[in-house]
């Protein structure tokens, strides 16, 4: 009799592990669909934390904006109903402000500015986002954003002529955009196709990899061969609910990340300079702007950035910012 | 009559006598092999065995390249043989076969006078021109299972826009050509992205319940699609759960002449249900 209560308790307590399922599991939400290679390196990034912490750590993902926009996630992660997600630069400069500061127009010339800057304000931004109860696990990357036309433009006076679009809830494309003389229209991605059709906007921006998946290179038919911006967003995960991972398991996600969002990284830059070639295939134009407009943009940039620091994002961040890309350039 | 005139007329004898044999083996093999194909149960069978009768086709087309006929069969050959390595588990076969698929139902829109290499303005003129039913479906069903591998290519994304294009125009030519395949393919495409990405929910759904309609809902790649696009886009586990599962219960004798693509989407249903935990 004591053998077989001892065999069953036995019995009990392996079969434990398995009934339990993870013990620290994560809740992770993102806009990108299923299928993209946002999610798919997000499962990879997962399936190696999985394994290395010996299926302690688990993840259940929802994407496809299934959790809704960027406000949502952190709300519902703000209620331990989501404990993280992917996120984008507007979603997050609404709580985090310095987070905006590499959306300034024309700051970035090539990738190699653009990992200086990512890679010398991470310490920053780890503990801003650390303030607000928010782990930076990794910087992801929508890439460089170009001016989108339904008819070509070289000079700043076709741009001041054209109806602009502006993306909902980014008060530094809007600020610049009212420096240079232009009302723009504020309207939510899923309604720029539509417009861009009816003719209510003519002008919108994009990365060359967005305009394709959105379509929207199928009516702006011209690009202007200067990137406009850079874009960019954050895989953030709920401070707490990390914390409470032993060191080790700490270090595991964190190395993993590294590494998987790197290779996101590479994936996104890659699909941009394969999208620009489609685009030219499909007989979008590159338009080069005419001599003077791009000193003139910039002369008008810099202005909006005086007005702007201190509201859109701290002075201290914007001159670390520039400390970097003045080094990098000398 | 001059040596070379007699020659001449010997190469033109036994081309027609050629043409007039390729003819009789197509009219004999061709139709009656793709449709046999369609009745067939054992998955591994066709992913080991349809190869030779691909060659047969390949060969086949290259000699008779004006054959429109024989070129739509080709382009449904190589379109199924695809999606069936792909449920044979041979991912990077299938992937090397969707671009012959493709090619073929390329060949096809231009035939019909679609400008398939570009999908701006200058494709969307070209395609109205196009009232050729098998063409448009075909060509457009090819290129589609093209895009399925791609994994979100830059080319693949812009290759979409045909497609939804396309298929437009199949519905108002017949929507219920094929099951009612275009209105399935623009419920898949409006269904697997999130509105931020141009995904229009309320659109799938209607393209899928007209595909549900005109299908009878025996063309079980139309459930299967419209759990793992619209359902899953929309959160709705309830969907999706109800549309495996009668996909799952649904029995082959049905239809016979759907066996092999509902074969494929039941071990698809299968795989999908046993993933809910996943997604929900």
């Amino acid at each position: 009799m004591k053998t077989t209560i001892i065999t069953l308790l036995l019995s009990l307590c392996m079969a434990l592990p398995a009934l339990a399922g993870p013990r620290y599991l994560f809740k992770i939400a993102s806009i990108a669909p299923e299928g993209s290679i946002w999610v798919k390196r997000f499962r990879d990034f997962t399936r190696e934390v999985q394994e290395k912490s010996n299926g302690e750590i688990g993840f259940k993902i929802y994407p496809g904006g299934i959790m809704g926009d960027d406000k949502a996630m952190l709300r519902k992660m703000r209620v331990g109903q989501l404990h993280g997600g992917g996120f984008t630069m507007t979603g997050i400069g609404e709580i985090i402000p310095d987070f905006r500061v590499m959306g300034i127009p024309f700051l970035f010339r090539s990738y190699q500015e653009v990992d200086q800057v990512r890679h010398g304000l991470r310490p920053h931004f780890d503990q801003v986002f650390s303030h607000r109860g928010l782990q930076l696990l990794a910087l992801t990357e929508i890439g460089f954003i170009y001016t989108m036309s339904t008819t070509p433009m070289t000079t700043l006076s076709d741009l001041q002529k054209s109806r602009c679009w502006t993306p909902e809830g980014d008060p530094i494309s809007s600020a610049y955009l009212q420096t240079l003389g232009i009302a723009p229209t504020p309207l939510g991605i899923p309604d720029v196709l539509t417009s861009l059709q009816t003719g209510m906007v003519e002008t919108v921006f994009n990365s060359f990899y967005g305009s394709i998946v959105l379509q929207w290179f199928t009516k702006a038919r011209y690009i202007a061969d200067i990137p406009f911006g850079y874009a960019y967003g954050a895989f953030l995960l709920d401070h707490r609910h990390f914390s409470r991972l032993p060191a080790p398991y700490q270090a595991i996600m964190k190395k993993a990340a590294e590494k998987h969002f790197g290779l996101l990284l590479a994936d996104t830059r890659k699909s941009n300079h394969e999208a620009r070639q489609v685009l030219q295939q499909n007989g979008v134009q590159m338009i080069q702007p005419q001599p003077g407009t791009e000193e003139e943009l910039l002369n008008l940039r810099d202005q909006t950035v005086r007005q702007i620091t201190g509201k859109a994002f701290s002075r201290e961040v914007l001159q670390s910012t520039m400390q970097i890309l003045d080094q990098y350039r000398k | 009559m001059s040596r070379h005139f007699r020659q001449n007329i010997i190469i033109t004898v036994l081309t027609v006598l050629l043409t007039g044999c390729a003819s009789m083996v197509y009219n004999s093999v061709i139709p009656p092999a793709i449709t046999g194909l369609q009745y067939q149960s054992d998955l591994d069978l066709v992913c080991d065995g349809a190869p030779a009768f691909l060659l047969i086709i390949d060969s086949m087309t290259a000699n008779n390249p004006d054959n429109a006929e024989l070129l739509i069969q080709a382009t449904k050959a190589y379109t199924a043989y695809s999606t069936a390595l792909a449920a044979c588990e041979r991912k990077e076969r299938a992937e090397e076969m969707s671009f012959r698929a493709r090619d073929y139902g390329q060949n096809l829109l231009t035939r019909c006078g679609v400008n398939a290499q570009n999908a701006g303005p200058e494709f969307s003129q070209s395609l109205a021109q196009c009232r050729e039913i098998d063409h448009l479906f075909w060509g457009g069903y090819s290129l589609a299972s093209w895009i399925n591998f791609q994994q979100g290519s830059p080319a693949a994304m812009a290759a979409l826009v045909q497609v939804e294009e396309i298929m437009k125009q199949v519905i108002e030519l017949d929507d219920g050509y094929y099951y009612g395949g275009a209105h399935l393919l623009l419920g898949a495409i409006y269904g697997s992205r999130p509105p931020t990405f141009g995904g229009r929910p309320k659109a799938s759904h209607n393209h899928f319940e007209r595909a549900l309609k005109l299908s009878k809902r025996q063309f079980l790649p139309v459930q299967v699609s419209y759990a793992e696009t619209y359902a899953r886009t929309t959160f709705n586990r309830k969907l999706y759960q109800s549309l495996l599962q009668e996909v799952i219960y649904f029995p082959l004798t049905d239809r016979p002449e759907l066996t092999l693509a509902n074969q494929i989407a039941k071990k698809r249903a299968r795989q999908l249900l046993a993933d809910i935990e996943l997604y929900f």
